[in-house]
């Protein structure tokens, strides 16, 4: 797989993005490799969600400039649904609920749009049905939530694990988990953990967004990288992350003046 | 609907709009149509929808065409507990000077007689007055017109803030010397960012008809808080009030009522800047053949604003309950968030309560919820009180306080609010017949 | 947005039923007087006593006004101008569908309901109403053999009398209001039905109601009567030809279940709207009621409501037996200029009845959807129970979603509670479905037909198949 040009997933050059007029990123530079764990962290503002969303395509984040290249394609170009079809997958940190539809036929319909969109045949119910069960035990997830309305009544953590599991049934390139730690518990968190560790494999990558070190204990990353301030301050292996969970942020203060020159 | 009872009150209210047009106030336009209008739709019948659960009848049949004599006498209650730093004393629809005390008013509040104006020219006080009240087919809104005479203006100016004072405003009805009506007009104009606080009073006496209106107008992020008591023992009254909030303002009204023979409280509040809020609340209890009727109209005509309505009412013996609460939200009012309750218990058979929550909606970006219920007291909770040693009455009263109080709980003056409480309790019977 | 563009375009989903069937039809002058309900009667050979109902009808409706209080905006009927028959020619009487009219069979086949294929299917008996008259029943003879009446109109007058004057205008009278006196006055067809004791219809009775010839109202009336113990479901389907006038459809329903007996009426309704300026469509004006006359009797009326260009029904149910059951249940989605105004009555006047009212009304384009709907508890209705949940959709800002319930309540026992809610489709839930890889137009297809779901649920299979359809929306639901 790996040649002698080890094919890039994603790369992220000189981004520039605004909410509402407001600039939140930068100038922020990302290469991913598949089968990477990369983790984005930083204080809160520091434009961690807003990345997150950029990289889905939801349309009221603004790209000023840069670019943000995708395997072989311009990923700015892209609807969010189209992405979603091209193996990106995202983790919300507050998924919506959809009162009236059921979870399971949910993730059918999605199932069968990203299946369309690969040309591939769709997934009749019975056979749905079998792939669902396989996953179901990944991540821990009562069968009965199936049958409830997507994420409608969910406690936290089921919302979290619902999230997991979908992921596991698209089945993406890249995925992405927007503060996936955020409201769980220390089980939960573990639950969640495993399920995304079971789906590490060579030719996936994930960007863990996440503000404490604590699910990276969990989900161990390749790179840990600190944003401020709407770019990526600094960047090292997973001992950053205990650094910063000893240190905290606050000293992203005092080096933010000679940050420019750290590279 | 023009009958024969119509043609009675015509002829009273003629004779009064002649000899009030003598005057020289500058009303007289407002007064001759006031009285055209009565003259040609008279009082609605049953059939007109916005009348549909009240009945005039005895109302328009009985003696209160004329009009109440002058009277200085106000009808014995317990006073409210208030810390007002302006009493203002109306009997019989006149503005009694001897009686109210406005001593204490600093500058940044001025409040005087509508019937000053005869003596003193204010186009602009007339203008305002013409420009609150719409000349439609109000039945009540035409008498007003044509038998406007008195009242009382209150304007605050935005300078010397700090904490609001509370002005009382206390109507008076004495019918103990012949049945008649009085019709009382009110403006309020509160300047860009004011604040003001307004505790206004009903009492009354013998056969009457209280027909009282407000105009009122808030400027940008002004702040009116409005309590209204309807103290028990009060024969008809009509209270109607138009409020036109600009941008950032807010208006808090709260409403109690216990024991009228009829109440009409109609509140019409129009949102015409952004970033506006209104808080509609009321509590009411009502028993023997009494009428309570709320009937509320919030014009969301622009974006961003707010309105919270709550209702609750408790309803015994033959009485009767009407809640119409129409929310609209124009095409322009995205972003609403209108939410609007109303619930009503029901003590006894021969009670009734009418709900008429209406939502009429034209922009797509809003949240509008209303939520009705109508049903008895809680029977496990009956139980559970009197299984702890509580009687059946008793309980009854615990958990109507509790239903009702819900309603008063924002109440800034917990003294106030206590009294209010054990107003509406003692009104609720208890001598068990209205057990279920 | 884009998202608003596809919304519209999935409102806009062109009126698929606007073709016109050439058959001849045998339709009388316009105009309406006492002559012209003889000459109805005198068409349709009906024994006196019917004539003398219609002339009371008509004779109580001159001094009527046309009513004006619901929400909606219309043009000014001109009573004078309607033909008040029409009948596919040649009238004569049928034996079996092979005599009908082979333009007319295949009108009914376009529409999705062939009779000749009705035959060979199990489960739906279907009694086709083609302008003013019934044209075909199909299954008469095995309903009968179970002692089940399903017939048209007009052969239940001659077939039936004692039981059509018994129950005629016994819940919906002719003074009710003033299409109600019209259409008593001048009725043409319809269909009637009678389940005998104990006898649980073994299928699906459906109607199929088509108005055709130009210049014509179509005036039916539909009585069901379900005996003791009995149960049966009911559907109704209608559709009609691009006009560019406004047709009127005033229809009368009556239903009647006696002890212990279920009625369950269901209709998916699709009138031709009008174009995307307003211009033409029916008006669907009708008086829709049922009487739990029985003790434990229920009657649940289900509707979807698409078409018309101005609706105005508030099936109702009157619930006089004892712990007797009333639901209503309905979608009504309103588009370009349609403007609905539909709901229910729930009359409780027995001892422990209990109402259900579950109505989901969707406003796009231009359209306006009106709620409305009374929940009336009378003095001796002990422990009655009523809940009802209106829930709007807003999709675009030129429409309009409205809320009018009455409630008046006289019992001090009786629980009723009512909640309102509107909505539009959150950006975010777009989103969220987007990410799964889920288009916006299949999005809001199914955030719709999630919004609807209580309502279709309670349709028979078949028909909530085409409601969902008529929504332009996928099937939900055979996953788990």
């Amino acid at each position: 797989m790996s040649g002698k040009k080890e094919e890039m997933l994603l790369d992220v050059k000189d981004l520039h993005a605004s909410v509402e007029g407001t600039e939140i990123l930068r100038g922020l530079d990302l290469q991913v490799k598949p089968g990477e764990v990369h983790a984005i962290m930083g204080p809160n503002g520091s434009g961690k969600s807003t990345f997150a969303n950029v990289l889905s395509g939801r349309e009221e984040y603004q790209v000023d400039r840069g670019t943000v290249q995708y395997r072989d394609l311009d990923l700015l170009e892209l609807s969010a649904d189209e992405r979603a079809c091209e193996g990106i997958f995202m983790a919300f940190q507050y998924p919506v609920s959809i009162p009236g539809i059921s979870n399971a036929y949910f993730l059918r319909t999605a199932l069968n749009s990203v299946r369309r969109y690969r040309e591939e045949s769709e997934v009749d119910a019975v056979d749905f049905l079998e792939l669902i069960r396989s996953k179901t035990d990944l991540v821990g997830i009562d069968e009965k939530l199936l049958h409830r309305s997507v994420n409608d009544g969910f406690s936290g953590g089921e919302k979290k694990r619902n999230e997991i599991l979908q992921m596991a049934v698209l089945d993406p390139k890249l995925a992405i988990l927007d503060e996936t730690d955020s409201g769980l518990d220390i089980d939960a968190l573990r639950i969640v953990a495993e399920g995304v560790n079971a789906l590490r494999r060579e030719d996936r990558a994930f960007i863990v967004v996440t503000h404490y070190q604590r699910l990276l204990d969990h989900i161990v990353p390749d790179h840990v990288h600190v944003l401020s301030d709407g770019k990526i301050v600094r960047s090292g292996d997973k001992t950053l992350a205990h650094e910063l969970e000893r240190e905290g942020y606050s000293w992203l203060e005092a080096t933010d003046a000679s940050a420019g020159s750290n590279s | 609907m023009v009958t024969e009872a119509t043609e009675s009150w015509t002829e009273a209210v003629r004779a009064i709009t002649e000899r009030l047009n003598e005057s020289k106030d500058g009303l007289d336009e407002r007064r001759t149509g006031g009285l055209e209008r009565f003259q040609m739709h008279g009082f609605p019948g049953r059939k007109s929808e916005e009348w549909r659960y009240t009945p005039l009848s005895g109302l328009v049949d009985g003696g209160c065409h004329q009009s109440l004599s002058t009277s200085t006498s106000v009808p014995q209650h317990a006073d409210l507990p208030l810390d007002a730093i302006a009493r203002v004393v109306l009997i019989n629809g006149c503005f009694q000077e001897q009686l109210s005390d406005l001593s204490a008013l600093g500058d940044a509040i001025k409040i005087g007689s509508i019937a000053a104006l005869r003596n003193e020219s204010n186009p602009e006080m007339v203008n305002f007055l013409c420009s609150s009240f719409p000349e439609d087919d109000h039945p009540f809104g035409s008498l007003s017109d044509a038998m406007l005479d008195d009242g009382v203006f209150i304007e605050v100016s935005g300078e010397g803030s700090g904490e609001p004072g509370t002005v009382h405003v206390l109507h008076a009805f004495d019918g103990s010397t012949g049945a008649g009506s009085a019709h009382i007009t009110g403006l309020v104009r509160c300047a860009p960012g004011s604040r003001l606080k307004i505790v206004e009073e009903v009492r009354s006496t013998g056969e009457v008809l209280g027909n009282i209106r407000w105009g009122m107008s808030l400027g940008d992020d002004a702040v009116l808080d409005r309590i209204r008591v309807f103290r028990p023992g009060c024969d008809s009254v009509f209270h109607g009030t138009r409020v036109t909030q600009n941008s950032g303002s807010q208006f808090h009204d709260l409403v109690t009522c216990c024991g009228s023979n009829l109440i009409r409280n109609e509140i019409h509040a129009t949102h015409s800047g952004p970033g506006c809020h209104v808080d509609l609340l009321g509590a009411y209890v009502a028993r023997g053949k009494e009428v309570v009727d709320h009937h509320t109209t919030i014009e969301h005509a622009v974006e961003d604003c707010t309105s919270r309505e709550i209702y609750r009412g408790v309803l015994s013996e033959k009485s009767r309950g009407v809640f119409t609460g129409m929310i609209h939200v124009h095409q322009d009012a995205q972003r609403t968030d209108a939410v609007q309750s109303n619930d009503a218990i029901v003590l006894s058979r021969d009670a009734e309560m009418n709900t008429r929550p209406r939502l009429e909606i034209y922009a797509d970006d809003v949240k509008c919820t209303h939520g009705a219920t109508v049903g008895e007291l809680d029977d496990d909770a009956l139980f559970y009180l009197r299984s702890r040693g509580i009687s059946l009455d008793e309980a009854k009263k615990l958990l109507v306080r509790a239903f009702t109080s819900e309603v008063l709980a924002g109440m800034e003056s917990s003294q106030l609010r206590e009294f209010i409480i054990e107003e509406l309790q003692r009104s609720i019977p208890g001598d068990g017949e209205s057990s279920s | 947005m884009s998202e608003a563009k596809e919304l519209q375009d999935l409102a806009d989903k062109e009126y698929e039923f606007g073709f016109v069937t050439d058959v001849e039809s045998d339709t009388i002058a316009a105009g309406l007087d006492e002559s012209t309900i003889h000459e109805i009667s005198r068409r349709k050979n009906e024994p006196d006593w019917l004539l003398e109902f219609r002339l009371k009808a008509y004779r109580h409706w001159v001094t009527m006004e046309d009513p004006c209080w619901a929400k909606v905006d219309r043009n000014v009927i001109d009573y004078q101008e309607i033909s008040y028959y029409s009948a596919p020619k040649p009238k004569k009487t049928l034996d079996s569908l092979d005599e009908v009219d082979p333009e007319l069979l295949e009108t009914f086949e376009k529409l999705g309901i062939s009779l000749d294929e009705q035959k060979r299917l199990t489960g739906v008996a279907v009694d086709a109403v083609f302008d003013s008259v019934s044209v075909a029943t199909t299954f008469s003879d095995k309903l009968a053999d179970l002692g089940i009446i399903f017939c048209s109109f007009s052969e239940a007058v001659a077939q039936h009398p004692e039981l059509i004057r018994q129950y005629l205008g016994s819940v919906v009278p002719y003074t009710d209001n003033f299409y109600s006196a019209l259409n008593a006055a001048v009725f043409s067809d319809g269909s009637f039905c009678y389940i005998p004791e104990g006898v649980r219809c073994p299928m699906e009775l459906s109607t199929y109601f088509r108005i055709n010839a130009a210049g014509t109202g179509q005036f039916e009336r539909t009585l069901i009567v379900a005996a003791e113990r009995s149960t049966v479901s009911y559907l109704e389907g209608c559709t009609a030809p691009m006009r560019d006038e406004n047709q009127l459809h005033a229809a009368v329903v009556e239903l009647v279940a006696l002890e212990d007996a279920t009625i369950k009426y269901s209709t998916v309704q699709n009138w031709y709207p009008g174009d995307a300026e307003g211009v033409g469509g029916i008006y669907n004006f009708v008086t829709k009621r049922g009487l739990c006359k029985g003790d434990r009797s229920k009657i649940s009326w289900t509707q979807v409501e698409t078409g018309s260009a101005i609706t105005w029904k508030y099936p109702s149910c009157i619930l006089l037996g004892e712990e007797s059951v009333g639901e209503f249940y309905s979608v009504a989605l309103t588009n370009n200029f349609q403007q609905a105004d539909t709901g229910t009555k729930m009359i409780h006047i027995g001892k422990g009845t209990t109402s259900t009212i579950v109505s989901k009304g969707i406003s796009a384009g231009q359209g306006q959807n009106t709620y409305r709907g009374l929940v009336d508890v009378k003095k001796g209705a002990e422990g009655a129970r009523n809940f009802s949940q209106c829930d709007s959709m807003l999709l675009g800002d030129r429409c309009g979603a409205h809320t009018f319930p009455y409630i008046e309540v006289r019992n001090p026992t009786a629980k009723v509670e009512h909640e309102a809610t509107t909505s539009k489709i959150g950006e975010d839930q777009i989103f969220y479905c987007n990410q799964r890889g889920i288009s916006t137009e299949d999005a809001v297809s199914m955030i719709v037909n999630g919004f609807c779901k209580e309502v279709f649920r309670e349709l028979p299979m078949e028909f909530a198949v085409e409601a969902q359809k008529l929504l332009a929306v996928s099937l939900e639901g055979s996953v788990g």
